[in-house]
């Protein structure tokens, strides 16, 4: 499902950015890609769009070691990745200002913070948020986004 | 007299009636409406500040709904604010102008009326952008429902009409009372002044009004003016009237012997004549002349002739009826009007009671002189020997000479229709 041909989970990955205040931010957001991703491309244009929402533009990094990460990125974006691989990233991140995005219900349960999920009966693309872990993360998500993410929440893992 | 009267004041307090009225129903009207209408007006201002500031709860609510493309959240909010907010419809569109959520209240059975009210009040609906970080994501477009401002009108209009009729019965009942007072105090004025004036009743009702008081007294002393006035005017008209009297009598009369004086008998005998003249009847003239007047004059005195005089006016009065009249023509010259008399006899029978009076004594400086009344007697018949004043008296004074040439102290008739003798 495409809007103004924006695909879908490159706009909710631009919402959540929109409504994420980081403690520190640098020149740029830095968008981290873990494991591979349909949606890379599609979020790789959102450089001018967050130049707009927050002022700086977005550079972009493929991740090929974890340790890289906590010094490198100000988001990471999880695509298909093995579970073990995405709880020692998780762990990385863990209580830093790094926002996790992640492709699958199990993301969130992993220990995520917010998943996309595909809806094939509305053909969309939805999201989920889990609460515990951006509390405990240094980052502060404005509530309209955990409001939204609710509804889906409520659906059975 | 008195129907006129209480026709007038029954129109006078109908137009007080009708003015009352007419300006209580229309200042009230005024005053209600326009307070109304500025009320109303205040409210509409407040439902749609109101509906702005619902709208914005609504931009801010459905924001983030809007950047996630989340029409059922979106929904949701919107449903939520519909019912809270009493909203007749409200939508949230997207930049693009994609419809992402729309929300409208059920029919519920609303009339004709509220349909036009609600195009009334708000002709528009009320529109708000929705902003994130400068950038326009779309907009919320809500209409409200003039559900409060349709309750607020009915309400207006019915208390209105209520006042209006508070209002008139107030007008009316106000107006009766003053009537009651002025019509009592009118009444109050009357008694106290023109049916005391003319009726002399008795005891005084207070005026209340101060006007009326002021009227009253300035009357009451009004009347007493014209009362005081209307006594000296009197009084002088009767003064007027006694000196008129004495006027006549003395242009009249003889001072001497207060017989009528020749004028005075001429006018009698000319108003005597016309009369018997109309009525067919008679009268008679004697001409009288004393025989021995000029003879006591000479040697008694003037005083003891005046006397003389007086006391032959007062035979010749003695010996006539009442409504007969003696006149003193000049010097010692007397005569006698008798009308109506029947026939020459009656005065032959006059004439002879004349010259039959006894004798007369005169006091005079301790003298007593007696006299005996000495009278030549000429007597003259309307309308046998005169057809008018003149002629009578001329008649009657020719037949006293013939009387006098004769010796004196008797009477002569006039002769025929030639009274002139030589």
């Amino acid at each position: 499902m495409q809007e103004n041909g924006k695909p879908m989970a490159a706009v909710i990955v631009a919402g959540v950015i929109n409504y994420t205040r980081w403690p520190r931010l640098g020149e740029a957001i830095r968008i981290c890609f873990a494991g591979k991703s349909a949606h890379a491309e599609e979020i790789r244009q959102l450089s001018p769009v967050t130049q707009k929402m927050k002022g700086s533009p977005s550079t972009f990094l493929v991740l090929s070691q974890e340790g890289e990460v906590a010094r490198d990125c100000d988001l990471v974006y999880v695509g298909d990745l093995p579970d073990e691989e995405v709880r020692t990233l998780l762990k990385a991140t863990g209580n830093t200002a790094i926002l996790t995005i992640g492709e699958g219900k199990e993301f969130c349960s992993l220990g995520g913070m917010f998943c996309l999920e595909a809806e094939p009966k509305a053909n969309s693309v939805g999201f989920a948020a889990n609460l515990d872990a951006i509390s405990r993360s240094q980052l502060r998500v404005n509530p309209q986004v955990l409001r939204l993410s609710s509804r889906l929440r409520q659906t059975p893992p | 007299m008195k129907q006129t009267k209480t026709q007038k004041t029954r129109t006078l307090f109908t137009a007080l009636h009708q003015a009352n009225l007419i300006g209580a129903v229309v200042s009230m009207i005024v005053a209600g409406v326009t307070l109304s209408i500025l009320t109303l007006f205040t409210l509409w201002a407040q439902v749609n500040a109101n509906l702005e500031l619902v709208a914005r709860t609504i931009a801010y609510s459905t924001e983030a709904a809007l950047m996630f493309d989340d029409g059922v959240t979106a929904q949701e909010i919107l449903a939520e604010t519909l019912e809270r907010e009493n909203l007749e419809m409200a939508m949230v569109v997207s930049r693009s102008g994609k419809v992402l959520a729309h929300a409208e209240e059920e029919e519920r059975e609303r009339n004709g009326f509220d349909h036009f009210m609600n195009r009334l009040l708000f002709p528009g609906d009320t529109v708000i952008p929705v902003m994130n970080g400068g950038e326009s994501l779309g907009k919320v477009a809500i209409r409200g429902d003039g559900a409060i401002l349709r309750v607020f009108f009915l309400k207006m209009t019915g208390a209105i009409l209520v006042c209006l009729i508070l209002t008139g019965l107030s007008a009316l009942w106000v107006t009766r009372k003053a009537e009651r007072q002025i019509t009592s105090q009118l009444d109050a004025l009357a008694k106290n002044t023109f049916l005391r004036h003319t009726l002399r009743t008795q005891g005084e009702t207070r005026l209340h009004i101060s006007e009326f008081q002021q009227i009253n007294t300035q009357f009451k002393a009004l009347l007493a003016e014209l009362d005081a006035k209307n006594a000296e005017l009197l009084a002088r008209q009767m003064r007027l009237e006694d000196v008129n009297a004495s006027l006549n009598y003395q242009a009249t009369h003889d001072d001497l012997t207060g017989l009528a004086n020749r004028a005075y008998f001429n006018d009698c005998l000319e108003r005597a004549i016309a009369l018997a003249r109309s009525g067919g009847g008679k009268l008679a003239v004697l001409y009288l002349d004393s025989d021995h007047f000029k003879s006591i004059n000479d040697r008694h005195g003037h005083t003891v002739g005046d006397m003389y005089l007086v006391q032959t006016a007062q035979s010749i009065r003695q010996a006539v009826r009442h409504s007969d009249l003696v006149a003193r023509l000049g010097g010692d010259e007397f005569a006698v009007l008798l009308s109506p008399i029947d026939s020459l006899a009656n005065a032959r029978r006059v004439a002879r009671k004349i010259l039959d009076t006894p004798d007369i004594v005169l006091t005079h400086e301790g003298r007593e002189l007696p006299f005996t009344l000495r009278l030549s007697v000429g007597i003259a018949i309307f309308p046998k020997t005169g057809h008018d004043g003149e002629s009578l008296i001329l008649a009657a004074d020719h037949a006293m000479y013939r009387a006098k040439k004769a010796g004196g102290h008797r009477y002569c008739e006039a002769a025929g229709n030639f009274p002139v003798e030589e």
